[in-house]
């Protein structure tokens, strides 16, 4: 990618190669598995369950502890005898969670057992040699099924299936339906699927003097699992270090769900004896670690006769697997300040119930809550479109935000900052060429041959809030003073006596380039070679500075990670300053910092590098400032300024700290024999202010709108009616391989410095992006290519030929 | 002959004669990470399809976690850490660097490997066919796009070579 | 994923081999290429006392130019049936559709003898050994079987090589001059197991009327099936519209498919008939003859 224009800043803004790429072309990155164990640590493997729904009547364990090799065997039952407590959630509900099954399995793939042996082979053998012996259960699978009061009960304690149901209301909904001139339903299917990072997780567990545990896992944050990992072990915070390895192997939301392993592992390190490890395969990650949920989506419009939506009425359905695992229902509610997505619609009244059945939990996944919910609107605004007789680009002109109207605050709470949004829609059109397409597909269409064109917008949100997830509980019965908000994140930079900056993230980086981007930020600062900065990336929960919002996810490292570490580089420069001029006896104000030096103002020669400074405060206490702390170190915090509130007695929240926005317009080729859906051009046009590192933000859209054409025409995580995963290998559960990428045409809007009121780079997430945009517009293309309307993901050729069958039979009954 | 279950293994590794005793049901994979301790050659799926595992075995790519370690003796093997010492290798490097062809990185060794068998061997190959041949590695950050064009480029570039 | 406790043997010469497949046949199992033995080890859907790693067994790894057929070893690599000239020359099919296994590092591993003894109805090799009609030598001790496609691949993902037999080699009919074919296939993802996939080779006339026709499609049974009936109906027609047509349809009723996760049995049953004519309408054309160059 070209650098674009000329930059105020020398290293922000521009492509350089990444410093984390020079390990991993090696082979030399440290991810989990590379960790180094202390001797004596053993390897762990699980029995998980065959059943999807089963009471466990016995296990017999005395053949594989005799295995040679095998140190310990630890059933559920062992776990709750060493004190473990159940895995606290946001939900209210009695459905205990724990990380290893007790009295009863819930899914396909639950830990039953642990076998800790001298190698992962022979915990394998010895599982295999363990004898449980189930009561099996019906097993509850459908969203519906689930609603059913007449199905089988997951969690007896609760009596039904439900987790969550909440009803909210914004404006006058029922007032706007009355005035709609039309009003369109629909009904939504978004499958369950799973960004499946190539690297698997990994958890190490080591007890030191009995009550303290340091687990080392590829755990992506947020460190608010923190506390509710050490309240289910017992012990205090402070007695709970988590160490992350610098390098993790993909995540995407996954890896935030790996901490009930971690609880596990400590629990099974403990009752062995020994530091375990444990190193999950394809098989389990496929089956038990986390995906997104299956939704089902029930979309009114009220519509106004030029085609305006006055008004939305959202049912939205979650299915979040076995237990509700925090973070969800995150999932039903991470979109509340963007409910209405980019358009004008004040009037919103939406259900939210979380329902649970036998399959693996969920957890985050690329497009937390927000894919699924613009697969149902942008369906439903090309449904409108069609009704009113506008085109689909036009519907969604007539309904975006005007630029006019920024900062805009939505009805549920949100706070979009900036943005033109019509005009990134133009903008897309543009580069797609959509006219051109038009004729395109009219010239197709003669032939007989099946194209389509589709559009999808969105609103993208980074930053979760905090806070967002208390609108779980109604106003009346949340706690006072236990309400939530923010989303802090720290940072941490050192200069030593020779001026070497080292610069310490507590941010997990999961291959997004944090080390890169804050040495580009501090080089600009400092004036020096991001080269010669050091980035230290992972994270260690008792040695660095951190929050409970810590972490990489929510697309969140531009507006406060990075943020952060400019302020703590800028604070470092003002000491050293400070310094200086005390040193030169000059007035602070005199003193500036140019090209790595400060200096006099109008007499260059009377300066002081950053290595003679950083000599003086770290050898020459005299020579500092009466009352200055010696050394050079800085840590800082920073939390978007706009997230300082939770959710109100109105159930409004809002619930990032950033929103960016998207178009996305592809045209898609069906075979009309074969039903397989090609992308003949993908056009994508992202509004995210400041782009710090061009080359970093295009390879988040690339990967982005991979997850998301994932979703549209491959991924699905499938079970059958008696609960068995049918995608339980990587030939079964099938991701986009290099011959399925199309080539994207990605262009940016341009950045007016000082637009985007809450973050102070002015850069806005964009790590999700076109995952939550090209379900839909791919969605839209193949509706628009076949003449049908789509209500289902993901459109395989399989699909695809039975739904143009039925619709073929419709229209030759109708004639 | 008697069957066994440990096997002394001789073998070639990045170009250093190497010999241990494995047990017969080691994959080359885990004998390269546990045994070797050469920690460049990741895991991914243990069963063939992600590609993560990928190394050169007598100079053409192979999964190491559908190769047993002894079926490897004999023979020799270049990971990653070799890749810099083929003909072409630190060119692949040089370009995944400079397209920003990776970003967790987990799956690049596998890449890299296959990679520079395929470069050397397919010296015309077309962009269609420099995604069928990596099309046996799985990368879910990237989008594939990056990786081609810096596959790409090492290619162009052996073009630009021949024409000087 | 960790592979199940097992043994080793690795003979230099056959005769050991086929001694150690007699004296402990029921226990063990023959590892060539291992692509796709090891998965199912890994998965603990396959647990043998014994692997016998015919690697280094020379006289599978050689390629015969006999008078009428060519002879592959069964150790023969995918890659190479791609590479090799004489394969090229006389039994061009076998690349073309080899093209089509797996992906690279899978090709350069994977074994035409372990292919053909996995016995897959939706593997390419399979289906190219019963279109071509290729024989099989079987071996055991003292032994050799010479076994014809149709009577070596018995079901789903079972040959008739005995447990202490081997598969050594595998002869393929040289082709015929003037004789066009073409391979196509539908699969989720490049490498992936086809969905479905068809292979047509037709030997015409100098009046370009059909004078042999084989027509065999993947991935509809327990077996590659070979449409006979198409076949038949093919047999002294010429490629028009028409015929395709008319052979495509007899294919879409002949074929009776199970579907699964990812191709129903009506998708699968449609598609048979749309490769079909996809594959003859390309053989009326010119065929893939050309392919390599």
């Amino acid at each position: 990618m070209a650098t674009s224009g000329k930059q105020s800043s020398q290293w922000t803004g521009r492509s350089i190669p990444r410093k984390e790429d020079l390990r991993l072309l090696q082979g030399q990155g440290q991810f989990m598995a590379d960790i180094a164990t202390r001797p004596g640590t053993k390897e762990a493997a699980i029995l998980r369950s065959p059943h999807a729904h089963a009471r466990i009547l016995a296990i017999d364990v005395s053949e594989a502890v005799a295995v040679k090799g095998v140190v310990s065997v630890v059933t559920g039952q062992d776990v709750l005898a060493a004190g473990a407590r159940p895995l606290v959630v946001a939900a209210p509900v009695p459905a205990d969670y724990y990380p290893i099954a007790v009295e009863k399995v819930r899914y396909v793939g639950e830990p039953v057992a642990v076998v800790v042996a001298r190698t992962r082979a022979i915990a394998e053998d010895a599982a295999a040699k363990i004898k449980v012996s189930y009561d099996p259960l019906p097993a509850v699978l459908g969203i519906e099924e689930a609603l059913d009061p007449g199905s089988a009960v997951l969690h007896d304690a609760l009596g039904h299936n439900v987790a969550v149901h909440r009803h909210l209301r914004y404006g006058d909904p029922d007032g706007a339906f009355k005035e709609a001139a039309h009003v369109v339903t629909g009904r939504y299917w978004y499958p369950k699927v799973s960004s499946t990072p190539i690297e698997t997780y990994g958890v190490i567990a080591t007890w030191e003097q009995g009550d303290t545990v340091t687990i080392w896992a590829n755990f992506q944050g947020p460190f608010s699992m923190h506390p509710v990992m050490a309240r289910a072990l017992g012990i205090g915070q402070h007695q709970l270090r988590v160490i992350v390895p610098p390098d993790i192997g993909g995540a995407f939301g996954i890896k935030i769900s790996i901490y009930p392993y971690m609880v596990l592992m400590a629990l099974v390190a403990k009752i062995a004896g020994v530091p375990v490890r444990w190193l999950e395969d394809r098989l389990e990650a496929l089956a038990a670690s986390s995906s997104g949920t299956d939704r089902l989506t029930d979309l009114t419009a009220a519509v106004s006769n030029v085609g305006k939506v006055i008004a939305w009425r959202m049912r939205l359905v979650d299915n979040v697997g076995a237990y509700i695992r925090a973070p969800e229902p995150g999932s039903l509610f991470r979109a509340t300040g963007n409910l209405v997505s980019g358009y004008q619609t004040q009037n919103l009244d939406v259900e939210a119930i979380a329902v649970m059945t036998n399959k693996c939990p969920t957890g985050p996944n690329r497009g937390y809550g927000v894919s699924a919910l613009y697969f149902a609107m942008e369906r439903h605004m090309d449904k409108i479109a069609a009704l009113v007789g506008k085109d689909p680009a036009e519907i969604r002109r007539i309904n975006l935000i005007p630029h006019s109207m920024m900062p805009y605050r939505t009805p549920s709470g949100g706070y979009y900052d900036s943005g033109d949004y019509l005009a990134t829609l133009e903008r897309a059109l543009e580069r797609a060429d959509y006219d051109q397409l038009r004729q395109q597909q009219q010239e197709a269409r003669r032939q007989g041959r099946l194209f389509g064109i589709g559009i999808a917008v969105g609103v993208d949100p980074s930053v979760s809030n905090m806070g967002y997830i208390d609108i779980v509980e109604p106003p009346e019965d949340r706690k006072p003073h236990r309400s939530k908000s923010g989303s802090g994140q720290g940072s941490h930079v050192q200069v030593d006596a020779s001026g070497g900056v080292t610069i310490t993230l507590s941010t997990c980086a999961q291959g997004q380039g944090h080390e890169t981007v804050a040495a580009q930020l501090a080089a600009d600062i400092l004036g020096v070679d991001p080269k010669d900065i050091r980035v230290i990336g992972g994270m260690d929960s008792s040695t660095r500075n951190w929050t409970i919002a810590t972490g990489a996810y929510s697309s969140r490292f531009a507006a406060t990670g990075a943020v952060a570490t400019f302020s703590a580089v800028q604070q470092i420069r003002e000491k050293l300053l400070d310094i200086a001029s005390h040193v030169f006896e000059a007035d602070r104000d005199d003193v500036q910092w140019v090209s790595g030096r400060a200096e006099v103002k109008g007499v260059p020669a009377r300066a002081l590098t950053l290595k003679q400074l950083a000599g003086i405060a770290h050898w020459d206490v005299a020579s500092l400032p009466p009352g200055m702390e010696p050394g050079l170190a800085v840590q800082t915090y920073f939390t978007p300024p706009t997230l300082g509130e939770s959710v109100d007695p109105e159930d409004r929240v809002n619930s990032s700290g950033t929103y960016g926005f998207m178009a996305d317009v592809v045209a898609v080729e069906v075979d009309s024999k074969t039903f397989a859906v090609k992308i003949h051009r993908y056009a994508t046009v992202h509004d995210i202010g400041k782009v710090l590192n061009p080359a970093i933000v295009e390879g988040q859209i690339y990967g982005a709108a991979l997850h998301g054409i994932g979703a549209a025409l491959l991924e699905e995580m499938v079970y059958d009616d008696q609960g068995q995963l049918l995608t339980g290998t990587f030939m079964d559960y099938v991701v986009p391989s290099a011959p399925d990428a199309p080539d994207l045409i990605i262009d940016h809007m341009d950045y007016a410095e000082g637009s985007s009121l809450t973050t102070p780079l002015g850069a806005k997430g964009v790590g999700e992006s076109s995952t939550e945009t090209a379900p839909a517009a791919l969605a839209n293309a193949v509706s628009d290519a076949l003449g049908i309307d789509i209500n289902q993901l993901p459109m395989t050729p399989n699909r695809l030929f039975h739904w143009f069958l039925q619709r073929e039979s419709l229209i030759s009954q109708e004639v | 002959m008697e069957p066994i279950s440990v096997v002394t293994v001789d073998m070639i590794i990045n170009g250093r004669p190497q010999q241990y005793e494995v047990e017969a049901r080691q994959s080359l994979a885990d004998f390269l990470r546990d045994q070797v301790g050469i920690l460049g050659t990741h895991i991914g799926c243990e069963h063939g399809v992600c590609g993560a595992c990928t190394v050169l075995m007598d100079g053409v790519p192979v999964r190491s976690c559908l190769s047993l370690a002894v079926s490897a003796s004999g023979h020799e093997i270049v990971t990653i850490e070799g890749v810099k010492d083929l003909p072409l290798g630190q060119r692949l490097q040089q370009e995944f660097l400079e397209h920003h062809a990776l970003q967790c990185g987990f799956c690049t060794p596998g890449i890299l490997t296959t990679m520079a068998h395929f470069v050397a061997h397919y010296p015309k190959a077309t962009e269609e066919e420099i995604r069928d041949a990596l099309s046996g590695n799985l990368c879910r950050c990237t989008g594939y796009h990056n990786i081609i064009a810096a596959v790409s480029a090492v290619i162009s570039s052996r073009h630009d070579d021949a024409k000087r | 994923m960790k592979f199940p406790p097992t043994r080793y043997l690795r003979p230099v010469v056959l005769d050991q081999a086929l001694d150690a497949l007699n004296q402990y046949k029921g226990s063990i199992k023959v590892l060539a290429g291992g692509q796709s033995l090891l998965p199912l080890m890994a998965m603990r859907l396959a647990d043998p006392d014994i692997l016998l790693d015919i690697n280094d067994l020379a006289e599978l790894q050689e390629i015969r130019d006999w008078e009428n057929c060519v002879e592959i070893g069964a150790l023969i690599r995918h890659q190479r049936l791609i590479d090799d000239p004489v394969i090229q020359q006389h039994a061009p099919v076998l690349p073309l559709v080899a093209r089509h296994i797996g992906h690279l590092a899978i090709r350069h591993r994977g074994t035409i003898g372990g292919s053909l003894v996995h016995c897959d109805p939706a593997a390419e090799l399979p289906l190219a050994v019963q279109a071509l009609d290729g024989e099989m030598l079987v071996q055991s001790v003292g032994q050799t079987r010479i076994l014809p496609a149709g009577k070596f691949f018995l079901s789903y993902l079972m040959s008739a090589v005995e447990p202490h037999e081997m598969l050594t080699a595998i002869r393929i009919p040289k082709l015929m001059a003037h004789t066009r074919f073409a391979f196509d296939e539908v699969a989720g993802r490049t490498g992936d197991f086809a969905l479905v996939s068809a292979l047509a080779i037709v030997t015409l006339d100098d009046d370009a009327s059909i004078q042999v026709a084989r027509l065999a499609i993947g991935g509809v049974s327990e077996v590659p099936f070979r449409v006979y009936e198409a076949e038949q109906y093919l047999t002294d027609a010429k490629l028009t519209p028409e015929v395709i047509d008319g052979a495509a349809s007899i294919v879409h009723q002949a074929v009776n498919p199970e579907g699964d996760l990812h191709a129903s049995a009506n998708y699968r049953r449609h598609l048979a008939g749309v490769l079909t004519s996809r594959v003859l309408t390309r053989v009326g054309v010119k065929g893939d003859l050309s392919w390599n160059r």
